[in-house]
């Protein structure tokens, strides 16, 4: 225990200390104790009123906390830089394992912790039920906690031998489904609404009961290796090179196409792959199924059915699908080689073309899903003018993504989750919210006004184009700071 | 031809390299040595124009404002794109400067550097020597006139080491400068028609001619270095 205390201690204090300046070491922190105190307890205090009716809820954070970015984790446990020198210092396989876990998603458990935390003193303050069963609850639900993370660490150990990283994002399609149909459920059949139960506590016993057989099964099958070394960890994934190098690996890929490489890179990367990619389609095409039912079943909506609600409706999904393709098209991307090669021009001004192009096909097929949706299911949808306008927002969107990054670049990333920089995000933030409201002038009007819109967007998506090729000179020597540094 | 002159790089109250001064002509073959942290490295990225010198110039065939694609320069843990093959790498990197290189040719690249049955390994599972010769064949590809090499030699075998030290004289005889950072005395003196010793970021003391063989210049390392 002393061992991973320590080592998650140190390898926190390394995060910081990498950190250029003091300034930006003392900012981390403070991002560190927002996120993992005043936003649960925050978090805690709104949602109270609607929790307090359906404390049975709680009773889904194990499922959370097992699957809760855990190709993140596993990514950590298989691709460790420091693997041999814990194995050195003796670590176990389950100790480092919950290391390497524990290294980072110390800041979600912290989170669930806190927000319970908050939730229940709510609850005493409040003088909702006894304060004996509040305990007897807070109790429970800790060790739910608990269980879930003990869970976790034999998922992960599972999942680190034997499965392969770049397809696990598809976890996280089993968290938000699963999460997504209990809630369904509590809200058809108020499976967890404690309101109705006499003594709600027994419930909890019982799941708290049923938690812990299921671990005690999960953990029979891996008893054997309690005790072993990280050697089993490294032996898997050393079994897979030399799978591959007895010759079945796949042939080289020779094409002139620049960015049939820069796709290569991005779907070869474990911790990009194809499945974040799907998983952000998912997403964004999730959002615009629920706008297209609110629409739909709301007579408000129906009766202001226009090209003015038709815009955001194309445009919002995208603009949310644009912060997940931010880091794919991120150019520090690829770390330190940009520094390397900042005085070869060529070199850099090909890789923003590229990134450009890729942002740009990403946008422009979810511009095209979007659109052909919109046209489908809203009876008066968008006048021509307003179409060339979503384009051109697309455009501009695609194009601002990639000079977010160049404006304030991170190469000194650690894990692929910590780019871009926070202040890419924001900025980006602030350039999505000016493309959307010039969007939406220019669709509310008509006529000349509209044409006067489409031509600004055109400067606009030159002059951008023309940042892009020339911000990176007076950035390329810096490092931004990033939120995700600590966290998960 | 190359001159560094007056170059000096301070960090805070520490000098990494003070006043060095020095002309390398062109199809010549100098070796840094010193002990870590000499600054040798230093030297090489403020050639290769990735350090910002405090004071000084570098000037190339007479020009201030030179043109960077005439250096090439082999960091001392060359960094790759890990998920691509050996050949896709090469074809990658060409098309990065718009260099279009053909099948063939990279096939008669990696073969000459003894990697072409290695050709579709990804980069993560080449060796660290593999990695060496893949790095130092990316750094001349696009031809470049000087030549900035940091540790070449780490992680490569006796028959590798032969092969890089014929592939630098073919590449002396083209007329390239080449500097070379090295701890391996023997074949720094091997190799090199000139050899800087460098020390808490000054040039201590430059060897030629009869000198450069390696027990002259272990005597000079303990005479210099203490």
């Amino acid at each position: 225990m002393k061992k991973l205390i320590i080592y998650m201690i140190l390898s926190a204090k390394n995060l910081i200390q990498q950190l250029e300046g003091k300034k930006k070491r003392n900012l981390s922190v403070f991002f560190l104790i927002v996120n993992a105190i005043v936003i649960p307890v925050a978090f805690g205090m709104i949602l109270y009123p609607v929790l307090k009716f359906h404390s049975g809820l709680f009773l889904l954070i194990p499922i959370i906390v097992i699957l809760l970015d855990i190709d993140k984790a596993v990514y950590r446990v298989k691709y460790s830089e420091d693997m041999k020198q814990l194995h050195n210092l003796k670590f176990s396989l389950f100790e480092y394992i919950i290391a390497k876990d524990l290294s980072k998603y110390y800041t979600r458990i912290t989170f669930i912790f806190m927000f319970l935390l908050s939730f229940f003193m709510l609850r005493i303050v409040n003088h909702d039920i006894p304060i004996t069963v509040i305990s007897l609850e807070m109790i429970s639900f800790i060790m739910l906690l608990m269980i879930g993370y003990c869970m976790r660490i034999y998922f992960i150990l599972f999942l680190s031998l034997f499965y392969k990283v770049y397809v696990l994002s598809i976890f996280n399609y089993f968290l938000l489904g699963s999460v997504s149909f209990f809630l369904y459920l509590n809200y058809k059949f108020h499976i967890f609404s404690t309101q109705y139960l006499q003594h709600p506590i027994l419930y909890n016993i019982l799941a708290l009961t049923l938690y812990l057989i299921i671990l005690w099964l999960i953990r029979l099958p891996f008893r054997h290796l309690h005790r072993t070394s990280i050697q089993q960890i490294y032996d898997s994934h050393k079994s897979t090179v030399l799978f591959k190098r007895r010759g079945l690996d796949h042939k080289s890929v020779i094409s002139n196409s620049k960015v049939k490489y820069e796709l290569l890179l991005l779907i070869r990367n474990p911790p990009v792959s194809i499945g974040v990619i799907l998983l952000m389609v998912a997403l964004s095409m999730g959002l615009f199924g629920v706008m297209i039912f609110i629409i739909e079943n709301n007579n408000d909506f129906t009766n202001y059915k226009n090209s003015a609600l038709a815009y955001p409706l194309v445009m919002l999904p995208g603009i949310i699908t644009s912060y997940m393709i931010q880091p794919f098209v991120s150019f520090d991307l690829d770390g330190k080689m940009m520094q390397l090669k900042k005085n070869n021009d060529v070199f850099i001004l090909n890789k923003i073309v590229v990134k450009e192009i890729i942002s740009l096909i990403f946008n422009l097929i979810l511009f095209g899903i979007y659109l052909t949706l919109t046209l489908l299911f809203l009876k008066k949808p968008f006048s021509l003018l307003s179409m060339i306008i979503v384009f051109f927002s697309y455009v501009l969107i695609s194009i601002s993504i990639v000079t977010s990054t160049i404006a304030f670049p991170n190469f000194k990333w650690n894990f692929f989750y910590e780019i871009p920089s926070t202040l890419s995000k924001i900025l980006l933030a602030v350039v999505l919210g000016g493309i959307l409201l010039i969007g939406i002038a220019g669709v509310l009007a008509d006529g000349y006004f509209s044409i006067l819109v489409i031509i600004t967007q055109i400067i606009l998506i030159i002059f951008l184009l023309m940042i892009n090729r020339s911000l990176w000179k007076k950035t390329i020597h810096k490092n931004f700071f990033s939120f995700r540094l600590l966290r998960e | 031809m190359l001159k560094i002159r007056n170059i000096t790089k301070q960090y805070d109250n520490i000098y990494a390299l003070n006043q060095v001064n020095v002309t390398i002509s062109s199809a010549e073959i100098v070796g840094i040595i010193g002990r870590n942290g000499a600054g040798k490295t230093t030297f090489l990225e403020i050639i290769a124009g990735l350090v910002e010198p405090t004071r000084g110039e570098i000037v190339i065939n007479n020009k201030k404002n030179f043109d960077q694609k005439l250096i090439g320069y082999l960091e001392d843990d060359p960094f790759f794109y890990e998920y691509l093959t050996v050949k896709e790498v090469i074809h990658y990197f060409s098309l990065m400067q718009n260099l279009s290189i053909s099948s063939d040719v990279s096939d008669q690249l990696l073969k000459e550097y003894r990697l072409l049955d290695k050709k579709d390994y990804k980069i993560k599972d080449l060796s660290r020597g593999m990695k060496q010769k893949l790095g130092f064949l990316l750094t001349i590809l696009h031809d470049p006139e000087i030549l900035l090499l940091d540790e070449p030699f780490t992680g490569l075998d006796p028959t590798n080491l032969i092969s890089m030290k014929k592939k630098l004289n073919e590449l002396k005889d083209r007329g390239k400068t080449i500097i070379i950072s090295t701890h391996i005395l023997s074949f720094a003196s091997d190799i090199c028609d000139r050899i800087l010793l460098l020390d808490r970021g000054e040039i201590k003391y430059e060897a030629e001619g009869q000198n450069l063989n390696e027990k002259k210049l272990e005597a000079l390392f303990s005479e210099y270095i203490k």
